[in-house]
Formats: structure tokens, C-alpha cells, sequence
């Protein structure tokens, strides 16, 4: 039986320019292709809250923790009763939000990194041996992983919370429980399709040993998997501290979180909106960039990955 | 092997083109093909992996894959009307009916949730509409017809239950259900095993001794054509390199790549010794020469064959072969 | 011809059990891919493994690179038995046994530079022997398996979608060429190939064979390529060996029903038929219901009642080739 060589691929004809083909790259109908364009604006956007999380320091006017009581309440500049002091407003203790904005973005970002480092790393690993190793070894960790998905998490993490006191260990270690199962299942997907490759068997017959094989063979070849996994999970990730916060169990205040400072602003709405819209306004365009850019690194890394 | 038929033209291709309009540049797939097919004839294309033959299938059926593939020129005349200017409304009902066409894979061919009756009913019921008892009277009367044996139980089952020459059988029942005057063959046998590909062949050209269809067989392998062909047609880059009977094909062929392609399929009987090798590469199809697409592997180059493309020469009854060095009949 | 063959294979037998259930498997049955199989590889020599899907010779060519285990029987290298072996005995097992595979797209690692995977066998030995490879030695060794199979050395940088259909085959090669291997089970080498880069491969390995004095176990489907390669064949249907014997003794004299259906579905490139077809009724049987007496007597065109009754054992008919059909019982 001759193969045919692979045909050229067949990217779509340039398209027309529009903007909002700029956010939303178009999806071109028909068989596996690149995408059509780079999503500059979610990719502008997440630049803009990461040179935010490095910089805070020098890019925030105030400190986020201090008070200026007689300030409190104030709303953003451009209306009524602002000031050009507090660009964004202030919250009720009268703590400049744009500062808490900006450092809150640091530590969301932590959040995130430190998460999916953990979690993604962890799952990754248990994908691969148990998907590789199949057999009893497999049994066991997907019972492992079919429990920490009955798990309720976000109650898991208040008990954690209350036990182990709350702060960013803490944060990290139930975010992190949150996530490494979901990393586990699809990567063991992904290495059970890999495993009937003949380069794995001819790995085999030259010698290599089963965990060479997974660390040379198998790793790479799940690694774009893995990275477009950790881009979707990021606004995951983003919107469980976010939750946690809120509910007081993530880091504790004064440290500005976006979570928190939703949390903070609930109870007033009605009259000072922005204490808790801004952030959530903040949350909501991370996570739809990440996502975007997600969905784009996804298709031009391995268009087949597009059920993730 | 074949009477000696002369049927009416059911099938005319003149000049197609179709190219792949990438962003890098345009892949000139098909690249002026010519051919016609008649009644109760079989007509092989015979090429290597990216020559454009499945390609140009595709074209007549009209199936390109989306994105960048577009027929811009050329003719298909299906008898007599060029099905090329058709609506899609108007294609759909050619398609299957008029025009049919099997494909090389047969565990992909058939949808595997559905029951072979399932899917041969849906055939029978695009010609005409019947009650279910005459429905699955004709499923069965096809299963039958393609020999596949007892019929009431095989309609049925699913198509995992079926070995692939059983499905490919199926497949076929389905592909003449309309009783169409063409049926293209997509390497139909190239995933069977050679005693399944024989039975499946002779009963391919048994069905076609009953029905007069005309059928354009397209494979690879210069056997298959040698058993089920009567004129075949060698592609290369884009281009039919030579066209005639298959007697004369095999006998004396005229164009260099046809006769070392037909030089290094090792023999059965006969001398052992090195294989017949082409050196090279095809060109790229996005970036084809001006002169002979062959000339850069040929023994036989010449000046006149890097300047320009050498037209259709007429080497025989009904054969023709494009190269400069032929002798004209 | 001395003394003891390279490879032997004695009373082989693969049995598959389809269970149900999980906790408490009860056995359905068995799937009996290969039947009491023995055959013979001498040095430097080819045997050639011909039959249809579901016949066993993947299976069997599997057990001999150590990727199954046999329920029965052995196979024995170089006089060695090599079932239960590990540790450094297995490595040095595998570093002279050595395959190459259908796909030519799924043998290479995509991720993995071409050079790095023709050195594979060379870095797993010499990690084996405690980093004694340098990388000037192994790098000096990719680039010489390089040229002997016709690529250039500066391709090894080179990932394997760089690379055509017949050139990752020759990549496949040269990876199998690392270790200095005495046999190299070639499954399937060329049939993925288009028509004129199959006569290349072809041209390559008999190269290869000659230089290298390496031995080839060549499992294949298409008689014409067997007969171009092979010293020996042995063609085998539902599990078991029904004839063997030298190649062009094979194909002189034909003797097996399945084996003369078998030469007469090879459409031969040139027009007309010679000999009359003959073609098989039916499909192959399941291997978990094989017929009984002679699995093939179904589908035989000369059948008598003894063949569903008796299963035929192999008998010498002229000098090295054996049949195992009842049509031959008193030859």
C-alpha cells in the first residue's frame, strides 16, 4: 500500500483585515491548518497585566495597603466627585484601587505559576507513567484521579484553609489538587495513542528502558498537549484564587488579591460600584485573552488537539 | 480479456486545472488533464503519491477538499453536459446517481454506528421512495449481487463485524445502487489482501459486464491495471505523461517514465539482478519547470526538453505520450 | 553452510485469551495467532515470511525482537535460547537483533533529530557500559550509517517531517544498522513506498546484506519482492507454516493449494493472464473458530473429506521443501 506523502497544507487564502478578526482569529472551515492570524490584542493584553505583576513597584502611585481614610470611596477620575489622585477611585479604606490593582496582579500571577507548575507538573508525570505503563499501575492512579474528581474542591480547600491556616501555600497546595487530575487524564490520553507508535516499539527493540522511553519518547511528544493545557487553565487557575479569596479562604487581606477586592466591594455596589467591578472587569479580560491565546497556540501547535 | 467495445463517450475531461491557492503559492495539482472514458470501458490512471490522480477524481465528483483547492479551468462533460457549471443542488443529484465513486479505505468508507442495512437503505431511498418491506428486499438483492453470502444476516450487523473485503464489497453495493453510467475507483484494493483484491476484482468487472458502466480505475499498481484495464492513463506532476491501450502500454511504452516505472516493479519470473531505479525527485507542484516535468530524471533529456513542454504526440491507435523524443504514428 | 543457523525457531506458539469481565476474567477463548511455527535463519541470508493478514507472521516476527513472549516453544540465537533473558544478556540480545517497520511515519520519533535516533542503540550500549561511548565516536558513527544508506551526513540535524517517505525508511535503516546487528527483521519495508522508491529500498538492502553480512527476516505479503530478496521462504496461513523451502524452489515448483492461490492473485504488470486464477471462495476464518483438520480446507479447491478430519503435518516433498497438505501425503 503506497502512502500518499502528506498534501500541501492548505492555509485559507489571506483574509480580509478587521478588527475583529484581530481578537478572534478566524477558524478556517475544513480540514486540520494553521490559523490565520496572531491574536495581537489578547496577546497585548496579557503582556500588559505581566509587565504589570513584574513591575508594581515602580508602575503603582501608591502603596496598596495605605490608608487614606478622609479619601475613602472616591470614584474613578473621569466622573463626577473623582479625583485625578486616585485614577481608578478607592475603596473603602481609602486605598488607591489601581495601586491594589496592579500588585494584585502580582500575586494572582504567582498564584498561577506556582499552580500550574505543581499541578500540571504532577499530572503530567502520573499521565505519562500511567498511561505508559498501563496494567495494574494505571488502575490504581486513574482510581486516584476518578477521587480527586468527586472531590468538592472548593470545600476541600476551606477545610485546608482553616486547618493549615490561609496564606499562599496554602492557595497554591488547593489549587494545585484542583488541577492535577484533569493534567492526568488527558495527558494519559494522549500517551495511550502515542504508545501504538512504531518509533515506541523500535525504542524498545534498541534497548531503551521503559522510563528512558518515557522521558525521551513520550515527554516530548506530549509536551504541546501539556502547554496548551496550561494556557486553558490559566484563567482556571485565575478564577479559583479569585473564589477562594472571595470566600476568605486564599491569601489574607491586606494583601490586595482581585478575588478580595471583589469581595470587598460586594457589599457596596449599589453606591461605589467600581471597588468591585474594576477588578472583576480586570479578571474577566485576563482570562478571555489567556483563553484566546490559548485557542490559537492550541491550533498551531497540533490542530488535532482542537477538542481540548 | 475485454470484447472489443466500442461504447459511446459517457465521460469527457478536457484541460483541467486544479490548483491549491496557498499563501507561500499555488500548488498546480491538476495541470491540464485530458481524457475520455466510454461505455463499458475501463480506464486506469496509474501514477506515484502526488502525481494528482485522486485529485482529479476528486474534481469530477466535484468534492474538492475545502479551503485553497478550486477547479479554475477546464471541462467535464458528463454526457455531453458540463457538470463543472452545475448548482450544488444540481450535483447532488448527479452525484451517486449518474457519477459514483469508491474510495481506498474501507474502514473509514462505511459510518460505523450505523447497521449496513441503515446505510444501504439511505442509498436505495435517494432514487425512489418505497415502503421498508421492498426496501430491505433490495438491500439484500445488492448484498447478494456484490456475493457477499447470507444477506438477511449481514444487513443487520455493524461494519466492525466485517472483514475489509466484505466491507469494501458493501461499499461497492452502495457506490451502483443509483446505477450510475461512471464509477470512479480510488484505489479500491490497495488495502486488501491479494486474494481478497482478486475476488473483489473480478467481481468488479463482472458488475460491469451487466451494468455497461464505464469505470475510471485509479491505482498504482501496474498488476491491478494489467487485469482490469483496457487503456490506461499515466499521470505525472499534474500531467497524463501517456495514454492508450493496455496491451500497447505494456508491450512498447512510449514515454521514458512509463517505461521505467513499469521497469522497476520486480518481476515474477525472469532475471534477478539490481531493481531499475528513477533517480530524483518529482518537481514541486508549486514550483513546476517550463519545459518537460520528467527532464530532470530522464536518460533521455535533451535542449528542446528543458525549453518547452512537448505537446501530445500520437504514438499509436489511440496512444498518445507527451515527450519530444516519440516517433509520431 | 556451517554448523549452527544464526536463529532458530522451534515449535513456536502465540495463544491470545479473550477474556470478559474484570475482577473474575473468564476465559472465552483462545486466539491461537501462531500454531507450532519452526523455521531457520542462517548468517548473512534472507527468509522471506509471506502470507495474508491474520496468518501470524507479525506475531511471530514480534516474539523473535523479544516484544512478546511465546506461550510455547523457543527461539534460540546463535544457539542461545533468548526467552527469560535481561539485564546485560538482553542488551546484547538487542543490539544484534534489530528491526525496521512498515510506516515509514510512524517509525520516527517527530520530536527527535534523525541523528539522534540513528544513535539510539549506540547511547543506550554505552550507557549500559558505564558512558564508555564518546560523543565523537557515536557522532563519527551516525555519519558513516548516514552515507552507507545514501543520505548525506549534515542531515542529521534534520527532524523526520524534513524528510520523504523513502528517505525516513533508510533513516529507519540506519538506526537499525547502529549496533552492527546479525539479523534485522525488515517487516512490511517497502510496501508503503510509492513504485519506483521501492526498487531503490530494495537495491539498498541486498547492498546492505552483502556488505554488512547481516541477516534479514523479511515479512511481506507481495510474492514479487520475496522472490527478488529471499533465499528461503516459508508462507504461512491462520497460525501455521503451510509450505517452506527454498525460493526458487518455491517458485518452480508450487505445491500448497493456499500457496498456488496465493502466486495466482499476483497480477503480474503485463497484460493477459498466463496461468488459470484461482480464486478463493470466502474469507479468512476467525482465528478463534479456526476450521478443524487443515484450517485451510474451506476455501480449498481441492479438498478431500480426510482435510477436515486430520490436520497435515509438514513433509519434505523434494530436497528442503516441505508442505503440509494431504494432496502430498505419499509423495
Amino acid at each position: 500500500m503506497a502512502l500518499a506523502d502528506r498534501p500541501p497544507s492548505t492555509d485559507e487564502v489571506a483574509p480580509r483585515l478587521s478588527l475583529w478578526r484581530l481578537v478572534w482569529p478566524a477558524r478556517v472551515p475544513g480540514a486540520a491548518r494553521r490559523t490565520a492570524r496572531v491574536p495581537w490584542i489578547p496577546i497585548a493584553i496579557i503582556s500588559i497585566i505581566v509587565v504589570m505583576a513584574i513591575f508594581a513597584p515602580w508602575l503603582a502611585p501608591y502603596s496598596p495597603i495605605d490608608q487614606t481614610l478622609r479619601d475613602k470611596l472616591l470614584p474613578p477620575a473621569w466622573l463626577a466627585g473623582g479625583s485625578d489622585k486616585y485614577f481608578l477611585g478607592t475603596d473603602a479604606f481609602g486605598r488607591d484601587i489601581l495601586s491594589r490593582l496592579i500588585y494584585g496582579a502580582r500575586v494572582s500571577l504567582m498564584v498561577a505559576v506556582l499552580a500550574l507548575t505543581a499541578g500540571g507538573g504532577v499530572g503530567l508525570a502520573i499521565g505519562i507513567v500511567a498511561g505508559y505503563l498501563g496494567g495494574a499501575v494505571d488502575g490504581v492512579l486513574m482510581r486516584l484521579v476518578d477521587a480527586a474528581f468527586t472531590f468538592p474542591a472548593i470545600l476541600f480547600a476551606l477545610l485546608l484553609a482553616v486547618t493549615m491556616g490561609q496564606g499562599l501555600g496554602t492557595l497554591v497546595i488547593a489549587i494545585t489538587l484542583l488541577l492535577w487530575a484533569s493534567f492526568a487524564r488527558v495527558i494519559r490520553g494522549e500517551v495511550l495513542s502515542l504508545r501504538q507508535r512504531d518509533f515506541v516499539a523500535l525504542a524498545r527493540v534498541r534497548g531503551c528502558s521503559a522510563p528512558r522511553i518515557m522521558l525521551t519518547h513520550i515527554l516530548p511528544n506530549v509536551l504541546n498537549t501539556f502547554m496548551v493545557l496550561v494556557t486553558l487553565n490559566i484563567g482556571v487557575v485565575i478564577i479559583a484564587e479569585a473564589t477562594l479569596s472571595f470566600l476568605g479562604a486564599g491569601i489574607p487581606p491586606p494583601t490586595p488579591t482581585w478575588g478580595l477586592m471583589i469581595s470587598e466591594g460586594r457589599g457596596r455596589i449599589a453606591d461605589a460600584w467600581w471597588v468591585a467591578l474594576i477588578p472583576g472587569i480586570a479578571i474577566t479580560l485576563m482570562v478571555l485573552s489567556v483563553n484566546l491565546f490559548g485557542d490559537w497556540l492550541r491550533d498551531r501547535l497540533d490542530p488535532r488537539l482542537r477538542q481540548l | 480479456m475485454t470484447p472489443d467495445k466500442r461504447g459511446e463517450t459517457v465521460l469527457e475531461v478536457r484541460d483541467l486545472h486544479t490548483h491549491f491557492f496557498l499563501r507561500r503559492g499555488v500548488v498546480k495539482a491538476v495541470d491540464g488533464v485530458s481524457f475520455s472514458l466510454r461505455r463499458g470501458e475501463v480506464l486506469g490512471l496509474v501514477g506515484e503519491s502526488g502525481c494528482g490522480k485522486s485529485l482529479t477524481a476528486l474534481s469530477l465528483m466535484r468534492l474538492l477538499p475545502k479551503g485553497g483547492a478550486r477547479t479554475i479551468k477546464g471541462e467535464v462533460l458528463l454526457d455531453g453536459e458540463n457538470i463543472l457549471e452545475c448548482t450544488p443542488a444540481e450535483m447532488r443529484e448527479i452525484r451517486g446517481r449518474r457519477i459514483s465513486m469508491v474510495l481506498q479505505d474501507p474502514q473509514t468508507s462505511l459510518n460505523p454506528v450505523f447497521t449496513i442495512g441503515d446505510q444501504l437503505r439511505e442509498a436505495i431511498l435517494r432514487r425512489k421512495r418505497s415502503t421498508r418491506a421492498e426496501v430491505m428486499k433490495e438491500a439484500v438483492a445488492a448484498l447478494r449481487r456484490v456475493e457477499i453470502s447470507a444477506p438477511e444476516q449481514r444487513i443487520g450487523q455493524y461494519p466492525h463485524q466485517m472483514s475489509g473485503g466484505m466491507k469494501q464489497r458493501v461499499v461497492g453495493a452502495i457506490a451502483i445502487s443509483g446505477e450510475p453510467g461512471v464509477l470512479i475507483a480510488d484505489e479500491p484494493t490497495t488495502a486488501l489482501d491479494v486474494t481478497i483484491q482478486l475476488q473483489y476484482l473480478k467481481l468488479l468487472k463482472r458488475l460491469q459486464a451487466e451494468t455497461g458502466m464505464a469505470i475510471l480505475f485509479i491505482t498504482h499498481d501496474f498488476g491491478v491495471v494489467g487485469r482490469m484495464c483496457d487503456r490506461v492513463a499515466v499521470m505525472y506532476a499534474g500531467r497524463i505523461v501517456e495514454c492508450g491501450p493496455v496491451r500497447q502500454i505494456f508491450e512498447a511504452p512510449q514515454h521514458p517514465y512509463t517505461r521505467a516505472l513499469i521497469a522497476s516493479v520486480p518481476r515474477m519470473s525472469g532475471p534477478l539482478g539490481r531493481l531499475t531505479t528513477i533517480e530524483g525527485q518529482p518537481p514541486s507542484l508549486m514550483d513546476l519547470p517550463v519545459g518537460c516535468r520528467f527532464a530532470s530524471r530522464c536518460s533521455l533529456v535533451e535542449q528542446r526538453c528543458l525549453d518547452a513542454y512537448p505537446g501530445t504526440v500520437r504514438v499509436g491507435e489511440e496512444h498518445t505520450a507527451d515527450c519530444w523524443k516519440v516517433a509520431p504514428a | 553452510m556451517s554448523g549452527e543457523p544464526l536463529l532458530r525457531v522451534e515449535g513456536l506458539r502465540k495463544h491470545f485469551a479473550l477474556t470478559k469481565g474484570i475482577l473474575f476474567a473468564r476465559t472465552l477463548g483462545y486466539i491461537k495467532a501462531v500454531d507450532d511455527v519452526s523455521f531457520e535463519i542462517r548468517a548473512g541470508q534472507t527468509l522471506g515470511l509471506v502470507g495474508e493478514s491474520g496468518c501470524g507472521k507479525t506475531t511471530t516476527s514480534r516474539m523473535i525482537l523479544n516484544l512478546e513472549a511465546p506461550t510455547e516453544g523457543r527461539i534460540l540465537l546463535e544457539g542461545e535460547p533468548i526467552h527469560a533473558l535481561e539485564g546485560a544478556a538482553l542488551g546484547a540480545y538487542r543490539a544484534k537483533v534489530q528491526a525496521v517497520f512498515q510506516d515509514p511515519w510512524s517509525s520516527l520519533n517527530p520530536r527527535m533529530k534523525v541523528g539522534r535516533t540513528i544513535a539510539e542503540s549506540l547511547i543506550v550500549n554505552a550507557s549500559r557500559d558505564r558512558g564508555r561511548g564518546d560523543q565523537a565516536r557515536i557522532d563519527g558513527r551516525v555519519r558513516e550509517l548516514l552515507l552507507q544508506v545514501g543520505l548525506r551526513p549534515e542531515q542529521a540535524q534534520q527532524y523526520p517531517h524534513e524528510f520523504s517517505g523513502g528517505q525516513r525508511q533508510r533513516v529507519a535503516l540506519a538506526a537499525a544498522l547502529a549496533s552492527r546487528p546479525k539479523l534485522i527483521v525488515l517487516d512490511e519495508p517497502v510496501s508503503a513506498l510509492d513504485v519506483s522508491i521501492r526498487a531503490q529500498m530494495m537495491n539498498l538492502l541486498k547492498d546492505i546484506q552483502a556488505q554488512d553480512d547481516v541477516a534479514y527476516l523479511l515479512v511481506a505479503h507481495d510474492l514479487a519482492t520475496v522472490r527478488h530478496m529471499a533465499d528461503h521462504t516459508v508462507v504461512m496461513y491462520l497460525g501455521k507454516i503451510v509450505e517452506q523451502a527454498p525460493t526458487a524452489s518455491l517458485f518452480e515448483d508450487v505445491r500448497h493449494p493456499y500457496t498456488r492461490a496465493l502466486f495466482s492473485a499476483v497480477l503480474v504488470a503485463g497484460p493477459g493472464r498466463q496461468e488459470e486464477e484461482i480464486v478463493l471462495k470466502g474469507e479468512v476464518p476467525s482465528p478463534l473458530n479456526p476450521p478443524s483438520g487443515c484450517h485451510f480446507h474451506p476455501r480449498c479447491p481441492w479438498v478431500m473429506p480426510r482435510c477436515s478430519q486430520q490436520e497435515p503435518a509438514l513433509r519434505e516433498v523434494s530436497p528442503g521443501h516441505s508442505v503440509a497438505c494431504h494432496l502430498f501425503d505419499n509423495a
